[in-house]
C-alpha cells in the first residue's frame, strides 16, 4: 500500500566505530552496549521525531515540515541528543565497574547526524512500514562523505544545504563543503562540530534560580513533551501568537544561532522589553535578563519533562535586579507573579488546547 | 527493550534492487514507489519460502535463514537464481501491462537485482517493536560497503556476492564464481553475473513434456513446500532415502546442480544415469535416464506447484526419448512410471515424519 508524498525533514543518527568494536569484543556485550546507547538516542528523538526505523547501529526518523516551527529547535534536539548519548556512553556503570574489553572500548564509539528535507511516502510491504523516495536515499547517501578527512571531525551533524534553508538558519562556525553522489548530483553540506557545542552545555550553570533563590515560582503541567515545550517558550512567532498584543523578534544571534549573549525583543502597548540569554540549556532551562523600561529582572524557565511521558511542568521563576532591598523586591516578586506569571502559564495553556494541539498529534509509527 | 541474547548463526541475505536511485530521481514518486513496492513483495514473496525477512531498508531486502533451515547449500544458490529469474520475467511482464507511458513506467526495465549472503553469528533483537539482527556478519550485508567494489570491478548490474565464509559453510565451490576484492580485505568474497546467466538461460529453457506427449504420467501432492520437496528429489543422498535405490552425483559442471549435471544408480542388473537437461529450481526440472544394460533412454519432467499451507502439487510426465522407439522401450517407460509412483508414496510418509 503507497500513501501520497509528504514533505519533512529527515533525520539519520550513526553510531560510527560499531563494526571495528564488534570486532574487538564479546558479542553479548555488544548487544547490550548497543541496546543502551540506541535507547538514549530513541528516547531524546521521540519527543519530536516519528521513529521510522532501527537500522542496525542507525536510527532513522523524520518529522512533518509543518511541526518545526523554530528551525533551532532541530539542531538543539540533535545536540540535546549527543550530550545525552556522551553522559550515557562516558558515565555508564559498564564504562565505570565493567573491566571486560566491551565495556572498557565503549569511549571508541561516537555519534553522527545526517539531517536533510524532502519528499517521502510511507509504503507498507511484507507488513513492514518503510519511508521511501529519492530524499529517503540522499540521507542515507550522506553517512558516505568526507567530513573527518577534511576535518578531522569525529562526532557531527550534518546537514543539507536546503535542509538548513528550510529551517531558515544561516549559523556559523560550520564547515561547508558539496558531496557529489552518483544519480544525484553534487550536494551543498553544512556540517557542525557536537564538540564544542557539548563542551559549551556541559559547563556550570551561570543562572539558575532554585525555588528559594528566586523571588516567586508559578509551576504549571502541561501535556506536550519538553521539547514542544521548549519551543513554544522559544519561538518568536509562538510566543506572538500567543501573547495577544505583543510583538516578538530577534535582535542578536551569536553565531547565528541562541546562545548566551543573543537578546530578543518584545514590543508591547507601553514600550519595549529586551531579553538578553544569559544562561541556556536547550529542553532544560534558560534565563533571561529582562530590562523593561526601569523594571530590570531575571526570568528563567525551566522544564521538568514527567517520567511517565504524560507531559512537562513549567517552573516560571522570577527574580528583581533592581538593587533594592530584598523585602522590597519579595513584595514587587509576588505582585508580578500575580500579574505576569500566573498569565503567563495560563497563556501557554490555552494555546497548547486551542492553537498548537492539532498539531502535536505524534507522527503516525 | 526486548532482546534475546543468545547467540545464533546463520545467513544474512541483501537482496537489493538497483537502479533504484536513478528511477526514483528520474520517476514520478508516488508510481516510483507503488512498482518498487510491487516488486519488493515480488521477491519478499520467492525468497521467504527459506530466508526470514528481517526488514526493509527501502530498495532491498534484509533477511536471514539460521543454519539449521539450510539441508543441502545448493538450495540458497537456487533459490536466489529462481529469484532472479522470476524477477527478471516480472520486469518485463511489468513494463508490458503498465502501458501509461510515464517515466517510472517507461524506466521499470532498466531495474536489476543483486544479491550478497554472509555467513556467521549474530543476535536476533527486538527494539521499538522492530526485529533486526545484531552482528557483524549482518552488518556487513546490510552497510553494503560491497556494492561500489563489485561495480568498479565488473560493471554488474545483477549478480549475486557470497561471502568466503558462507561458501565454506554452504560446502559450495562453484568455478563460475569470481573473485571480487573489496578494500580493507577483512571479508573474502566470491561474485557471479547473474544477468548473462539469465541471458545464456533464456536459450535454452523450456525441455518440458506435456502430459499430451507422456505416455505415463501421475499427480501427487505433499505436505512440504517446494523448496523442501525439490531437495528430497534432488539431493542424491536424500533421494537414496526413499527410492530405494543408491543414487549418487557424478557430474556437476561448475560445482553446480543444473543443466548437463548427472546422476548414477546402481539398480543390480546394470546402472542408470540420469542427465539433467532444464533446472528451474522448485519449479520443475527435465531429465533424461539412461538404463543399462537395455540402452533405454527415457525422458522425464517433474513439475512443483505450490499449494496453501505449505503444501506441494508434483506432476510426473515420462516418454521415450525417441518419439519413434519401439514397444519394449514404452514398456519400460510404463515399469519406471509405475516403480516411481511407488517410492513417491514412501516419500510423502518419509516427510511427513
Amino acid at each position: 500500500m503507497t500513501e501520497q508524498s509528504r514533505k519533512g525533514y529527515l533525520v539519520l543518527a550513526d553510531i560510527s566505530g560499531y563494526t571495528s568494536f564488534l570486532a574487538k569484543v564479546e558479542l553479548e556485550h555488544a548487544h547490550e552496549i548497543l541496546t543502551d546507547l540506541l535507547e538514549v538516542i530513541v528516547e531524546n528523538f521521540k519527543s519530536l521525531l516519528a521513529i521510522s526505523k532501527l537500522e542496525g547501529d542507525a536510527v532513522f526518523a523524520y518529522v512533518d515540515k509543518t511541526k518545526i516551527v523554530r528551525g533551532e529547535l532541530l539542531l538543539e534536539l540533535i545536540e540535546h541528543t549527543y550530550l545525552s548519548f556522551r553522559q550515557r556512553r562516558d558515565t555508564s556503570n559498564r564504562a565505570t565497574t565493567c573491566s571486560c574489553r566491551a565495556c572498557q572500548s565503549m569511549p571508541s564509539l561516537e555519534l553522527k547526524f545526517f539531517v536533510h528535507c524532502g519528499d517521502y511516502v510511507v509504503q507498507h510491504v511484507a507488513g513492514i512500514k518503510e519511508l521511501v523516495g529519492s530524499d529517503v536515499n540522499l540521507v542515507h547517501r550522506l553517512m558516505k562523505n568526507h567530513i573527518t578527512e577534511h576535518t578531522g571531525w569525529n562526532a557531527y551533524s550534518m546537514y543539507s544545504k536546503y535542509a538548513m534553508e528550510s529551517l531558515g538558519l544561516e549559523i556559523e562556525n560550520t564547515h561547508e563543503q558539496i558531496e557529489t553522489y552518483e544519480h544525484l548530483g553534487d550536494i551543498e553540506t553544512v556540517t557542525v562540530n557536537l564538540i564544542p557545542r557539548y563542551d559549551a552545555r556541559i559547563k556550570e550553570r551561570l543562572h539558575y534560580f532554585s525555588d528559594e533563590d528566586a523571588d516567586v515560582t508559578v509551576s504549571q503541567k502541561y501535556n506536550v513533551s519538553d521539547v514542544e515545550l521548549w519551543q513554544i517558550l522559544t519561538s518568536m512567532e509562538i510566543l506572538t501568537q500567543m501573547m495577544s498584543g505583543t510583538k516578538w523578534s530577534i535582535a542578536k544571534l551569536i553565531g547565528g544561532r541562541t546562545e548566551i549573549g543573543a537578546t530578543n525583543h518584545c514590543l508591547h502597548g507601553k514600550g519595549v522589553m529586551r531579553a538578553t540569554i544569559v544562561d541556556w540549556h536547550p529542553f532544560t532551562y534558560f534565563t533571561c535578563h529582562g530590562v523593561d523600561g526601569n523594571n530590570r529582572f531575571y526570568q528563567m524557565y525551566e522544564i521538568q519533562p514527567l517520567t511517565d511521558n504524560s507531559g512537562s511542568i513549567l517552573h516560571w521563576r522570577w527574580s528583581a535586579d533592581m538593587g533594592l532591598p530584598g523585602w522590597i523586591n519579595k513584595l514587587m516578586g509576588i505582585t508580578i507573579s500575580r500579574m505576569i506569571g500566573k498569565k503567563f502559564c495560563k497563556m501557554v495553556e490555552n494555546y497548547i488546547e486551542t492553537v498548537q494541539k492539532p498539531t502535536f498529534q505524534p507522527e503516525p509509527q | 527493550m526486548n532482546s534475546n541474547t543468545s547467540i545464533e548463526h546463520g545467513y544474512p541475505l541483501l537482496a537489493d534492487i538497483s537502479g533504484f536511485v536513478p528511477f526514483v530521481t528520474e520517476s514520478e514518486i508516488e508510481h516510483a514507489n507503488e512498482i518498487i513496492s510491487e516488486l519488493l513483495e515480488f521477491i519478499v514473496s520467492k525468497i521467504s519460502s527459506l530466508f526470514t525477512i528481517a526488514q526493509i531498508d527501502g530498495d532491498a531486502i534484509f533477511a536471514y535463514a539460521p543454519q539449521e533451515r539450510i539441508f543441502r547449500g545448493e538450495a540458497i544458490f537456487e533459490l536466489i537464481e529462481l529469484t532472479y529469474t522470476a524477477y527478471k520475467d516480472q520486469l518485463l511482464q511489468v513494463s508490458r501491462v503498465r502501458t501509461c507511458g510515464c517515466n517510472a513506467c517507461r524506466n521499470t526495465s532498466k531495474l536489476d537485482l543483486k544479491f550478497a549472503v554472509h555467513y556467521g553469528e549474530y543476535i536476533p533483537s527486538e527494539f521499538q517493536k522492530q526485529f533486526d539482527l545484531i552482528g557483524i556478519a549482518p552488518y556487513f550485508i546490510r552497510k553494503r560497503d560491497w556494492k561500489e567494489p563489485v561495480k568498479e570491478a565488473t560493471k554488474w548490474q545483477g549478480y549475486v556476492l557470497f561471502t568466503e565464509d558462507s561458501l565454506k559453510q554452504l560446502g559450495l565451490q562453484p568455478e563460475e564464481l569470481q573473485v571480487v576484492e573489496i578494500p580493507g580485505g577483512a571479508v573474502r568474497t566470491f561474485g557471479m553475473d547473474l544477468e548473462s546467466r539469465y541471458n545464456s538461460m533464456l536459450k535454452y529453457r523450456n525441455v518440458i513434456i506435456n502430459s499430451k506427449d507422456a505416455i505415463s504420467s501421475f499427480t501427487m501432492d505433499f505436505p512440504i513446500s517446494p523448496t523442501l520437496l525439490w531437495d528430497w528429489i534432488n539431493d542424491p543422498e536424500k533421494r537414496s532415502q526413499w527410492f530405494i535405490l543408491k543414487w549418487s552425483a557424478q557430474t556437476r559442471p561448475g560445482g553446480r546442480t543444473g543443466s548437463g549435471a548427472v546422476n548414477h544408480c546402481n539398480h543390480g542388473i546394470g546402472d542408470t544415469l540420469e542427465t539433467i537437461l532444464d533446472w528451474r529450481p522448485f519449479e520443475y526440472y527435465t531429465s533424461e535416464f539412461q538404463i543399462r544394460p537395455f540402452n533405454i533412454r527415457i525422458r522425464q519432467t517433474t513439475q512443483l506447484e505450490p499449494l496453501p499451507e505449505n503444501r506441494t502439487h508434483l506432476r510426473l510426465n515420462i516418454k521415450p526419448e525417441n518419439d519413434s522407439s519401439g514397444w519394449f522401450t514404452k514398456f519400460v517407460c510404463k515399469i519406471f512410471a509405475s516403480y516411481e509412483k511407488y517410492v513417491f508414496k514412501r516419500l510423502i510418509h518419509l516427510s511427513v515424519q
